[in-house]
């Protein structure tokens, strides 16, 4: 990993095309802005590593998936509810 | 062009469908439709090019399947069905890496996992948006940190 320090306004560019800057200091929390082109997706790292490990499962799992939907019945379906 | 395939929330305006979404696929047609994830699926392979066919013969369940390795395939729904209330917003810069102009132009759909036997979880923090117009799709992480990854839904009885 590339480590740099940097100061309350300074700024690191990765790439050509992006820009990150340390727009406030308060404590241990640091607000971070990044500046990129639109098509740049940018995430807080642990709920895109939840994502990733979601979507994985979901291919993994597919054929057992499969198997759970078609037992469920028809009719059963629309009367699902959330569980939480 | 079949009935409409789900909704999107655009600017806080719901345009509600609790009609089960229709295959992409066109009988009519010598191919299937293709959907085009320019950035992939996070986690999957970097592919773009996927499919969409259904897996259960009322439409409820669908299957998104890679077209470059076939055997990378997930299952999917609509929200909507388990989730009549479900209103993402779509961030604006979604709405614009994917060209939708109003809430009509998207299908959505999300993941399905097998918890156990017979409970499933779906995605609803980071549903798959289709523009239905230009077939550009993308998985949508959306800000929403109440929204689950993993929704509970149990069969009845």
């Amino acid at each position: 990993m590339l480590v740099l320090t940097r100061r309350l306004g300074e700024s690191i560019r990765i790439g050509h095309d992006v820009v990150v800057t340390v727009v406030d200091v308060r404590g241990d929390q640091v607000r971070i802005g990044i500046d990129a082109p639109r098509e740049v997706v940018v995430n807080r790292q642990e709920v895109y590593e939840e994502l990733v490990a979601q979507n994985t499962a979901a291919a993994e799992g597919s054929d057992q998936a499969r198997r759970v939907v078609a037992r469920f019945p028809a009719n059963a379906r629309r009367r699902l509810k959330d569980d939480r | 062009m079949n009935a409409p395939l789900g909704s999107a929330l655009v600017e806080g305006h719901r345009v509600a469908n609790a009609d089960p979404p229709a295959p992409i696929d066109n009988p009519d047609a010598s191919s299937v439709r293709e959907l085009r994830f320019d950035d992939g699926i996070p986690g999957l392979t970097g592919a773009a090019r996927y499919v969409l066919q259904d897996l259960t013969d009322d439409g409820t369940f669908q299957t998104l399947i890679c077209v470059e390795d076939p055997s990378v395939s997930l299952v999917v729904t609509s929200p909507w069905l388990f989730f009549p209330d479900y209103a993402p917003q779509v961030p604006e810069v979604d709405r614009e890496v994917l060209d939708l102009e109003t809430p009509e132009d998207a299908i959505v759909f999300c993941t399905v996992v097998a918890e156990d036997t017979d409970e499933l979880a779906l995605n609803l923090r980071a549903p798959f948006i289709v523009n239905q117009r230009t077939l550009s799709a993308r998985q949508v992480l959306l800000e929403d940190e109440d929204l689950p990854l993993r929704a509970t839904v149990t069969a009845e009885g």
